[in-house]
């Protein structure tokens, strides 16, 4: 049997994404409605354009190019002129000149520099050669902070924790006081579960003292970690300040509404959650979404905010709203989008398994999801259930051994483990065994109080013993009928509704 | 259009001061020259020179009625103040760089204003940009040779505490095989008071480094006015070998939130990302050198003059301790070493 995708408690932990990503999203923008400098004005260059237009040459034109790109987007027809110029003589030209030149014309806009689209599929060859290209950046340049950050997010991608761990505080080191590895270095120490460690470091900084990004940041972790941030109080100053534009203050308007709701002040909570939908981020509108599942406070419409990579908040939407189509594509996004974390991994095969009834679709999501949690036993599970489910028994049986450490399993894991155990053995034809362990699989979800592993466990026996035939159909017919049909557990819902269809096939009304 | 000022009457006439006015030389015909001026080429003695003379009648074409004054002050500050630069050059020794050899004035009665003030400099072949050839391998050594002239003027400067401000390729004056640093004007000096004391920044903006661009002002007056000094060489080593500036280069390769004219936060947040984006430039600049031994130096030369924040800019060496951080003497005998090892290359 799958895993279920549990809704956890969720805070307001930031998204770690790559550095030209994040600086699109406008997270590392200027937070202040005051400026401390005005953007540069644009100046006259009207002497590099004449001289140019005098000597047409690739060094008046290369001149006049830098003049022109060092001064703005704003090209004239002159230095475009200049760049044509360069592009026709190219073969005489050093390649950074040609690239300049390009760019002016428009004939490359998306230079190797541009952004790359949020949500952009990330194979694991292209994280082996980010992380090529990066050491190699660093060999040659050590003092820059920004490779150290990526390549302990690719490192994390990889779950090489003690190489994400190293890279990360190496940045910290260069460049203690910068939000963008600040707040990558809380979201990667959270997910390696060492959130106490950045949390000292976070609250004895400097910039979270003024910078509402890092102190939503701080609040969040103090929360984590079950303590109360001594940094509400500004917090809550900052938000009622009206010195900071609204997108700076969303994730800290989300994560003290966060504390306030766990503090039963409902009221507080909602209020501050309205702010942080002025301009919400995806952290902020994903938080929204996921407190108004667990806790209505208002009414909430995706639709009409238009944010970036805000994958997470439209998958929980899709879930909760039983749309199992749109939920299992946007947890796919949101994989791509945090391709090192494993929340959207069990979402997405959660769907595709027990609710869309296609374990075929959950098999490469699983795949890639072992890469950054490799011997996950819950991954693991689901990616052996589908894989038995395709009749790939062989494969399945021999990534069951790999199972990792299994001495802090979760209950409800165990529970998995051991009826998916048990689906191996029906499918070798080891019917007792089967039994056995399914028996002791439902015996175990009897204890729990969640009816999904309450009644699952039941269910897959009936489905395999039907299929199987070892089980008389009566029988099985009492004990699937046990089952309630009131329980608002979709996926129970499915697989009850299957195995009935089985068992009308084998024994017709 | 008959220009009907003095300034614009010079040629064919001897000066008071001997010199002959032989050709008239045409704004943009290889350099940038000041709006308020009239270039001539001059001779004496067999020798030719450059002759700019001012153009007073300028100024009532172009200022108001109330600022004519203020702008004529401002003129006769600059012709004096590039005059005394030129001085202390002439006493100081210095060799690299073009300052005024003569300064007079020529009286031509028919006209209005009849006084021309003039100065008169070395005349060039042209600037760097009229000989700089990319592609050439044979250009190689001369563009080391060129960049070691360069650092030597600029060492120059320094050493009796003048400051170039603006040195760019159209401000690199080539003579024969050696090259010179051209415009002493935007200058600043400790020991003469100019009319750019008061600002951060008097160059040409397009070319300066990144603390200026962003409003970073170091108040320390040494600090700041040789650091920019320093990162204006490192990025003409750039354009020499990449056809670019530094400042375009980084420019191109900072995410569009932080280009200069985007970017309202502080300095400070943006240090790490001009790291970024310069070492992404680094990469860049090495890339366009195909020997490797030179691909290394040359980087290394530009990564310690052009580093994006200046407390850290200079020769390592001179980062720690008490000595001067700025100080281009090592720089100098680099750029010395490769031009001798480059040589050496071609003539093996």
């Amino acid at each position: 049997m799958a895993e279920q995708f549990e809704q956890k408690e969720r805070r307001v932990i930031p998204n770690w994404r790559s550095f030209n990503v994040t600086a699109c999203l406008g997270e590392l923008d200027h937070s202040g409605l005051t400026f401390p400098s005005k953007p540069s004005e644009v100046f006259d260059i009207s002497d590099y354009t004449a001289i140019w237009r005098q000597n047409k040459r690739i060094s008046f034109a290369a001149d006049l190019i830098s003049a022109t790109f060092a001064n703005g987007d704003d090209f004239t027809d002159d230095a475009k002129d200049a760049a044509r110029f360069v592009i026709k003589q190219a073969e005489k030209c050093p390649p950074p000149l040609i690239r300049l030149a390009e760019i002016i014309i428009g004939k490359n806009p998306h230079d190797n520099t541009s952004p790359p689209q949020p949500g952009e599929d990330l194979s694991l060859s292209k994280v082996y050669k980010s992380i090529n290209v990066l050491r190699d950046r660093l060999r040659s340049f050590p003092q820059n902070p920004i490779p150290h950050v990526e390549l302990s997010r690719c490192y994390s991608i990889l779950g090489e924790k003690y190489k994400a761990i190293k890279n990360m505080k190496a940045a910290l080191y260069l460049s203690p006081e910068n939000r963008f590895i600040v707040r990558a270095a809380i979201r990667l120490f959270a997910h390696f579960g060492e959130p106490e460690y950045i949390h000292n470091i976070v609250k004895k900084s400097g910039i979270v003292r003024y910078d509402p990004w890092v102190i939503s940041s701080e609040i969040s972790l103090a929360d984590l970690l079950g303590k109360t941030s001594s940094f509400i109080k500004r917090g809550i100053q900052f938000i009622e300040s009206k010195k900071f534009d609204p997108y700076s203050l969303t994730e800290l308007c989300s994560s003290i509404a966060t504390v306030e709701l766990n503090a039963g002040n409902r009221k507080k909570a909602r209020k501050l959650l309205q702010s942080s939908l002025i301009a919400p981020n995806d952290n902020s509108l994903a938080q929204v979404e996921w407190i108004n599942n667990i806790d209505y406070l208002f009414d909430l419409d995706l639709k009409r905010y238009n944010v970036n990579c805000n994958s997470e908040a439209l998958a929980l939407n899709s879930y909760f709203e039983n749309k199992w189509n749109d939920a299992f594509f946007y947890s796919k996004n949101w994989a791509k989008d945090m391709p090192f974390t494993k929340r959207p991994v069990l979402m997405a095969s959660h769907v595709a398994i027990s609710l869309l009834n296609q374990p075929q679709l959950a098999i490469d999501i699983l795949k890639s999801g072992l890469v950054s949690h490799p011997g996950d036993p819950q991954l693991i599970n689901n990616l052996v259930y589908s894989l038995v489910l395709v009749n790939k028994l062989s494969q399945a049986e021999s990534l069951m051994e790999n199972v990792g450490d299994i001495s802090d399993l979760t209950n409800t894991t165990n529970i998995c483990l051991t009826a998916t155990s048990g689906l191996i053995a029906f499918r070798k034809g080891n019917f007792s065994m089967g039994k056995d362990l399914y028996l002791k699989a439902i015996e175990a979800g009897k204890l729990t109080n969640n009816p999904y592993y309450r009644w699952i466990p039941t269910l897959c026996f009936a489905r395999e013993a039907i299929l199987s035939k070892s089980e008389n159909a009566s029988e099985l017919l009492k004990i699937v009928d046990k089952v309630p049909n009131d329980l608002e557990i979709p996926s129970v819902t499915v697989l009850k509704k299957e195995v009935l269809d089985l068992l009308s096939f084998v024994k017709p009304a | 259009m008959k220009e009907t000022n003095a300034a614009h009457d010079l040629l064919g006439r001897e000066l008071k001061s001997g010199w002959k006015v032989t050709r008239k030389i045409e704004k943009h015909e290889t350099s940038t020259g000041s709006f308020f001026s009239v270039c001539y080429e001059v001779q004496k003695d067999k020798r030719v020179c450059f002759l700019k003379a001012f153009d007073f009648a300028k100024f009532f074409q172009l200022a108001k009625s109330a600022e004519i004054v203020d702008v004529m002050a401002d003129m006769l500050n600059a012709y004096k103040y590039e005059k005394q630069l030129s001085d202390l050059c002439k006493t100081s020794h210095v060799t690299k760089v073009v300052y005024v050899n003569e300064a007079g004035e020529e009286t031509i009665p028919e006209y209005t204003i009849p006084v021309v003030p003039y100065l008169i400099f070395d005349l060039a072949d042209g600037d760097v940009r009229s000989r700089l050839e990319f592609s050439d391998g044979l250009d190689f050594a001369w563009r080391l040779k060129s960049l070691h002239d360069i650092s030597i003027g600029i060492r120059q400067l320094h050493k009796i505490e003048i400051s170039h401000q603006d040195l760019k390729p159209s401000n690199i004056l080539v003579f024969d095989t050696s090259s010179k640093i051209g415009d002493l004007g935007r200058s600043v000096c400790r020991l003469v008071n100019g009319p750019y004391d008061e600002m951060c920044f008097s160059g040409d903006f397009t070319y300066a480094p990144p603390e200026i661009m962003y409003k970073y002002f170091e108040k320390d007056w040494s600090k700041r006015v040789f650091a920019t000094d320093c990162y204006l060489l490192g990025s003409m080593v750039v354009f020499y070998f990449a056809g670019t500036s530094m400042s375009a280069l980084l420019q191109k390769n900072l995410p569009d939130k932080f280009k200069v004219h985007v970017y309202r936060g502080p300095f400070d947040q943006i240090r790490p990302y001009l790291l970024e984006a310069f070492s992404i430039s680094l990469d860049e600049f090495k890339n366009c050198i195909s020997n490797a031994f030179f691909k290394e130096e040359l980087g290394w030369v530009v990564e310690r003059l052009c580093y994006p924040l200046p407390e850290n800019r200079g020769h390592p060496r001179n980062l720690c301790g008490i000595q001067n951080q700025f100080n281009l003497e090592r720089f100098v005998s680099k750029f010395h070493h490769l031009h001798l090892k480059a040589e050496y290359l071609l003539g093996k």
